[in-house]
């Protein structure tokens, strides 16, 4: 399976009294402040006045990176949009790499005064290239091996289902670990 | 080859035989032209114009500079020097434009474009106010997969952008609202195609946009503000238009002109050819802010260019094409999917609010057109999944975008309403309120466009949210009105046309920049846009929902009995209004309050650069700002004298403004410039035209030559109303061009 869009969502374990608006300065800074290292990041879209939408986004040259609000959950979404070198595991591997090292900056942006949590026993991963993958058992098939060797490698052990029926939206899996470990611990394994 | 052009081969691999063969050589082609640029085989300035012609569209910070409100940085882009334009870096992200004819849409082609938001844009479909979808933040490298798979499903970009004719706009509800004679789908659909790719539009110096209307009274499709303008009637049994041209609004709007008031239907092509011939030979090529068919038209006169454009059609090589189509015109026939049904029972105050003001009974009984109100313009990939769904099961693909950014279904049986109503509930666009107060259009602004001086989304927002937080305590005619957003003086947003209109704007305040909005009031959005507004005066952007507070509170307060707020604004005068809210003109210093000095939905500050103000430098600031205050003043007084019907007075006071704004710039360098006009007039082409510093970067000369238009040729005694209407825009344009100027000056040390 080639892939080129590649997405991966960690969930804030509890969004109640999150200001939303809070994300836009603080994407802001990591503009600024290449918090990112050296990912090349363009800019800041607000897309809260959109039911379930992208949220807050930080556009990027390789990928953007939203708080994003898609089935009404707050979360940190890695979208990775220009085709990141490698085969699919490498691929899918970066996605999570990028994805933790952005939860981890944002659980440590001073705002949130060390409330905001990101849950690192759930993620949700989608292959986003419709050329690659429609959505369907198939696919989901023949992506689940490289995926289930990862997820074994990253969590020591997680179950792995599809996200959607519908046909049309891009493949999904959900990722759920057998037990939570810190982003950081996560992030050191990657 | 890049991994782009991989995906991309890849696609058409796949799509072979399912793309129009024409279509898929035409991005073939276009693939090649990439190619060649990339290996620098091609002008950046050929190429631009390329990928513009093919909807292809630069975006804010494409020239790889970003202000992060401390100061610029580079954005350093992995494809280095290579750029697809004057100043546009390659890899830069950019918008796609998909040119939707009349806004018609089915249910495939709207999941198509679901996936592409999806997989090369941010997932947003934005309708735009001439019925396209955009698509931001896509990579050119992806454009060629994404323009096959619109060509699979029967979309092609072609001439969404650039020197071309742009998508032929359509009242939404054509066909269906039992007000026109008859429906000009099948007349527009005929006109974009025979137009599109025709050897003579390929050779305008600027954009030609295109509108039928059914309606004379109505907005529909808002001919008056179009370069063609169609309007159908019916004249002795026979179908024809009433045919305008030199419409437009931008940053000099001009009312469309009758060119003739019958057009038969078989002379409906020929005549637009004609007039896209007229425009081609005769229209400038050069001077890029004077090329638009609105500045022709007044070149040479309506009567001229209609001598021009009859002699052209008289010698016009015949086409088939020209009458072939109206052997068909029922191929446009709109069958519904479901039987027609009436609506009996009380089905709770949601939905009959939003029954009220987004449903409308069609001339046919027993359907109604639905309108989805969408904020801002903007869907979510899952949100157009579902309206896909919705029009299989209610309506079929009778789905049009409309010029308010929203979306209609056409033909849902009122019986179903209910069940519609649930299933926008389910994808949250339920929302009532379509075209009401509450109904905000805005252009991009500063989110995306390049031109963008103010955030008209993010004002646009506000607006939105706290007006329909208290829709239900606002004053019936309150929710009627239409306010209407631009983030720069090119109009997108049409304010010009709207009952409350936002302008972008920036000013300069204790050496801050501070994003502003003029404020335009008089123009009417009924009557196919039948009169453009005026700017009154500039608010702080973090004012404006304060003024649509104040104003409409006014109105309703002032007024004598039912009258309209156009017509209110006319009686009391706009120094009544003016006055009504001129303390929210001020603004509180930095350390106070600094909100005011970031923009809505940005929490950078408002500025373009480190100004560094000394104590000398200062009072030169304030010593300009006052000459500009008198200049805007000046503007001011003249239209009020236009109010009081002294047309002469008004041009002679625009005249004023100007020179009062040119004297003010001249003092920043040379303090005791002789005041005589002539002397003003050739200092400031001396130290501010010839040196470039008036030069505004996107309309070059334009603005001067409206001050040395001006100084050549004075108003005259009995100089006309339109043109002292004219007069007035011209120099509210000057005015502001002059802030600009000084901005610049200040930013690169330029005075004294």
């Amino acid at each position: 399976m080639q892939i080129q869009q590649t997405s991966v969502k960690f969930f804030v374990e509890d969004a109640s009294g999150v200001d939303d608006a809070a994300f836009i300065p603080v994407f802001h800074g990591w503009i600024r402040e290449h918090r990112l290292g050296d990912r090349l990041l363009i800019d800041v879209a607000d897309y809260r006045h959109v039911h379930h939408g992208p949220g807050v986004m930080l556009i990027g040259d390789q990928a953007h990176y939203a708080m994003d609000l898609a089935g009404g959950r707050l979360g940190l979404k890695y979208d990775r949009k220009r085709d990141a070198p490698g085969d699919p595991a490498a691929k899918l591997e970066e996605a999570f790499r990028e994805a933790l090292a952005a939860a981890l900056a944002m659980e440590q942006e001073p705002v949130f005064g060390g409330r905001l949590r990101f849950r690192s026993d759930l993620a949700h991963v989608r292959v986003v290239s419709r050329l690659a993958a429609s959505n369907g058992p198939e696919a989901f098939a023949a992506l689940e091996p490289s995926l289930r060797a990862f997820s074994d490698r990253l969590y020591g052990g997680a179950a792995l289902k599809p996200l959607d029926a519908d046909p049309r939206a891009p493949l999904g899996v959900e990722i759920r670990a057998l037990a939570a470990q810190p982003l950081l611990t996560l992030l050191a394994r990657l | 080859m890049t991994t782009g052009t991989t995906w991309s081969r890849a696609w058409r691999e796949r799509l072979l035989g399912r793309m129009p063969g024409p279509l898929a050589e035409e991005i073939d082609i276009f693939e090649t032209q990439m190619e060649l640029r990339r290996q620098g085989r091609i002008d950046e300035k050929l190429f631009a114009e390329s990928r513009l012609r093919r909807g292809i569209y630069g975006q804010r910070y494409d020239n790889g500079q970003r202000h992060d409100g401390v100061r610029t940085q580079t954005l350093s882009f992995p494809c280095g020097e290579l750029t697809k334009g004057t100043q546009t870096v390659w890899d830069a992200p950019g918008m796609m434009r998909i040119k939707l004819p009349l806004g018609r849409v089915s249910a495939e082609q709207i999941e198509l474009m679901a996936d592409l938001a999806e997989e090369y844009a941010d997932s947003i479909l934005h309708v735009t106010t001439r019925q396209d979808i955009q698509l931001h933040f896509v990579h050119i490298e992806d454009t060629p997969a994404l323009m096959r798979r619109l060509a699979a499903v029967g979309i092609t970009t072609r001439e969404a952008c650039g020197n071309s004719v742009r998508n032929v706009t359509t009242c939404q509800f054509a066909g269906v609202c039992g007000g026109a004679p008859f429906d000009p789908t099948p007349y527009a659909h005929a006109l974009t195609y025979f137009l599109l790719g025709h050897k003579d539009t390929q050779d305008f110096g600027r954009k030609l946009k295109v509108a039928f209307s059914g309606c004379r009274d109505e907005a529909c499709g808002l001919l008056n503000i179009h370069d063609l303008g169609l309007l159908t009637v019916v004249r002795d049994g026979r179908r024809g238009f009433e045919v305008y041209v030199g419409g437009g609004l931008g940053s000099v709007p001009r009312p469309a002109l009758l060119l003739t008031d019958f057009c038969t239907e078989q002379e409906l092509l020929p005549l637009s050819q004609a007039i896209c011939r007229v425009f081609a030979r005769h229209g400038e090529k050069a001077k890029r802010n004077k090329a638009r068919l609105k500045f022709l038209v007044e070149k040479l006169g309506i009567d001229e260019f209609r001598r021009l454009v009859f002699e052209e059609r008289a010698v016009l090589p015949p086409e088939d094409r020209w009458t072939s189509y109206l052997g068909d015109l029922g191929a446009f026939d709109e069958a519904p999917l479901r039987p027609a049904s009436t609506l009996e029972g009380d089905h709770g105050p949601v939905f009959a609010a939003w029954r009220a003001t987004n449903v409308r009974p069609q001339a046919q009984p027993g359907y109604v057109t639905a309108t989805v109100r969408l904020p801002l313009g903007d869907m979510t990939s899952w949100q157009a999944r579902g309206l896909a769904d919705l029009a299989r099961r209610f309506t079929g693909d009778h789905i049009r975008l409309t010029i308010e950014q929203n979306v209609v279904f056409r033909w849902v049986a009122e019986g179903d309403l209910p069940a519609f109503h649930q299933g926008l509930e389910a994808l949250g666009v339920a929302d009532a309120g379509a075209g009401t107060v509450v109904d905000v259009v805005s252009c991009p602004g500063t989110d995306t466009c390049k031109l963008g001086i103010s955030s008209s989304r993010g004002l646009g927002s506000v607006l939105q949210a706290r007006l329909a937080a208290k829709a239900d305590a606002l004053h019936p005619d309150v929710r009627k009105l239409h306010i209407k957003a631009s983030g720069c003086f090119n109009s997108c947003g049409q304010h010009h046309v709207a009952d409350i209109g936002f302008l972008g704007v920036s000013r300069n305040v204790g050496g801050r920049r501070v994003a502003h909005f003029q404020l335009v009031v008089g123009g009417e959005w009924t009557n196919n846009g039948g009169a453009y507004g005026l700017a009154i005066g500039a608010y702080p952007s973090k004012n404006v929902p304060a003024v649509v507070d104040r104003l409409t509170s006014l109105w309703i307060a002032e007024r004598e009995g039912s009258e309209r707020f156009q017509a209110f604004v006319g009686r009391v005068g706009r120094a009544r209004v003016k006055e009504a809210l001129e303390d929210l003109t001020r603004i509180p210093p930095y350390h106070e309050d600094p909100s005011f000095y970031t923009d809505w939905g940005d929490a950078r500050e408002y500025t373009v650069g480190d100004m560094g103000v000394g104590e000398c430098a200062g009072e030169v600031v304030s010593s300009t700002q006052f000459g500009l205050a008198d200049a805007e003043r000046e503007a001011f007084q003249a239209q009020l004298a236009l109010e009081r019907g002294d047309a002469f007075a008004a041009a002679t006071l625009s005249v004023q403004a100007m020179y009062s704004a040119v004297k003010a710039l001249i003092r920043l360098q040379f303090f005791d410039v002789k005041e005589d006009a002539d002397s003003l007039a050739a200092e400031f082409r001396a130290r501010l035209h010839d040196t470039g510093l008036f030069r505004d970067p996107f309309m070059g000369d334009k603005f001067a030559q409206f001050f040395f238009k001006v100084h050549e040729e004075p108003p005259a005694a009995g100089v006309a109303r339109d043109e002292a209407h004219r007069q007035i825009e011209e120099a509210t344009l000057f005015i502001e061009a002059a802030h600009a100027c000084y901005d610049r000056m200040q930013e690169h040390g330029r005075a004294n």
